[in-house]
């Protein structure tokens, strides 16, 4: 297979762990706008 | 088509109906309840619907048969489609969910009115989300229909006629809820079909096969980029762009984030979307590689690829259920464009711009005349495509994602983007796509690459040209920047 299509493969899993590593940050920015929603 | 494979699908279609129905049961007599479950659906649900709904007849037919024709190197339009997804959910997702609640927005141009302040707002929107749905509805229909008339005993008018009637039945009754619990079945159903169908592929070529029958199979169109779409060219550009936009700011992907229940829940859904999207799409691309490896000849025929791979690959029994879930995949895309169309007409149009006043339960009974009217006019379209149809389906998906990504960054992330600047992205947006398209797309440029150096200069100069947006409009979106300080994140647990 081309060298091309490994790479894809590499930033496809790239963006998989960062959903996985990105997920604490993309949880506390909810709370932090639910927070500024409710005035608390 | 024997007995036991109509009994499967029968079975099948009859059992997701009654999901639909089952869960419609707990909808309430309030448009709230109906366009949007009372927004308490949960985050993983809400990540199973989302496949379901993008992994329909545009992934497992188009996508399979793209990577087919185009090799290896089509595995580069998932991978942006996938960062698409991660940004509408990273970016948008908690934000989109959290002010559609504290403004009380029940639909897009709902949003669009409190964020910009006025009706025009409104009003443009729900024309364009009418415009641009309806042929995308109908193209849907459309592949529907050609797949029942293949696997069924059903004609293709019959076929499409049916395959409506079952999706108003449920749309109309159930309301979002039903919506989004077949989705869910079907998503799941999909997900697990294609990796079957993935696992004996690879079983009949061997795993480290692949490259080596690739190159067999077409010695010249697999081991280079094929002629035309290099990297780097318009072509390839364009398209990547196309679905980058189609993914990031499609408006029934984005009406989602209104009806999660909460932070925490929501990022369980993020996760897993992720998860099955990223694993998904190499699934789908994967398939039509494996499909070339195995039936060169399906060159001739690119659209049946994953019809042919099913068909010789699986199990009578365990292709009929594949092939069931795809129909009903289109079904969940259709389900979607249905409601977020009803509750345009209804909501935006009827009640709030021509100040139709009618009781809760009066408005949800409109709302499913809506329905029926929009899903016959969409079969009628589907049956005899008029010209405008081809006119519109083309750039339907790239204006639509391109006209509420841009509008839905602008309005969360950016106090200064203002009524006149949203009105010009609604406008200018659409116009250079759809002109430049009809005029053969010259210079080298395709329409969405046009439209997007129209738009974003043109968006930036009238909003900075004219008044920001009045100060409640700020306290409302940005509290944190008008009281001048940000907001605390006091706990990870916030329900």
């Amino acid at each position: 297979m081309p060298i091309g299509f490994w790479i894809a493969l590499v930033l496809q899993a790239s963006i998989l762990i960062a959903a996985f590593l990105m997920s604490g940050r993309f949880l506390a920015r909810g709370v932090e706008d639910e927070q500024a929603g409710t005035g608390r | 088509m024997n007995g036991t494979v109509a009994t499967v699908f029968i079975v099948y279609f009859v059992a997701v109906f009654a999901v639909g129905l089952l869960a419609g049961r707990r909808t309430k007599g309030t448009t709230e309840s109906f366009y949007l479950g009372d927004r308490g659906i949960s985050g993983p649900l809400t990540a199973l619907t989302y496949l379901a709904s993008m992994v329909s007849a545009g992934a497992l037919i188009g996508w399979t048969s793209l990577s087919m024709l185009w090799g290896p190197f089509f595995i580069w339009v998932a991978v942006f489609f996938t960062l698409a997804i991660f940004l509408t959910w990273y970016l948008l997702g908690p934000r989109v969910m959290v002010l559609a609640k504290r403004v009380g927005a029940v639909t897009i141009p709902d949003f669009m009115h409190a964020r910009f302040d006025g009706k025009s707002p409104r009003l443009l929107s729900s024309l364009i989300l009418l415009v641009f749905l309806v042929p995308l509805l109908a193209a849907n229909y459309f592949a529907a229909g050609l797949l029942i008339e293949r696997l069924t005993p059903f004609s293709y008018t019959s076929g499409v006629w049916v395959f409506g009637a079952l999706v108003f039945l449920y749309v109309a009754f159930g309301g979002f809820r039903a919506v989004v619990w077949t989705d869910a079945i079907q998503g799941l159903m999909l997900a697990i079909g294609a990796s079957i169908l993935l696992a004996v592929a690879v079983y009949e070529v061997g795993f480290g096969g692949l490259g080596g029958s690739l190159s067999e199979s077409n010695p010249t169109g697999m081991v280079s980029w094929p002629t035309g779409i290099e990297p780097g060219s318009s072509y390839f550009i364009s398209f990547i762009m196309l679905n980058f936009f189609g993914a990031f700011g499609a408006p029934y992907f984005i009406v989602r984030f209104f009806s999660v229940r909460n932070a925490r829940s929501l990022r369980s859904g993020f996760v897993l979307v992720m998860s099955l999207v990223a694993i998904m799409e190499i699934v789908v691309v994967l398939i039509g590689l494996y499909a070339r490896a195995l039936f060169p000849q399906l060159t001739e025929d690119p659209d049946s690829t994953f019809l042919v791979m099913a068909e010789e690959l699986l199990p009578l029994f365990v292709s009929t259920i594949v092939l069931a879930a795809l129909a009903a995949a289109m079904m969940s895309t259709i389900d979607s464009i249905l409601l977020v169309l009803a509750s345009t007409v209804e909501n935006d149009i009827m009640t709030k711009t021509f100040n139709v006043s009618l009781s809760n339960h009066q408005r949800v009974l409109v709302a499913r005349g809506t329905t029926l009217v929009i899903g016959v006019l969409s079969i009628i379209y589907a049956l005899n495509p008029p010209e405008l149809l081809a006119f519109l389906l083309y750039p339907a998906f790239g204006v639509l994602g391109l006209v509420f990504g841009l509008l839905f960054v602008g309005a969360v992330y950016w106090p200064r983007f203002n009524k006149p600047g949203a009105l010009t992205v609604m406008i200018v947006a659409p116009v250079s796509f759809i002109v430049w398209n009809q005029l053969g797309n010259p210079l080298g440029l395709y329409h969405i690459q046009v439209a997007l150096l129209c738009t974003v200069p043109a968006m930036l100069a009238v909003t900075y040209l004219t008044p920001p947006p009045p100060a409640r409009v700020i306290e409302q979106f940005f509290p944190s920047r008008h009281s001048g300080e940000p907001a605390r994140v006091e706990s990870t647990d916030a329900q």
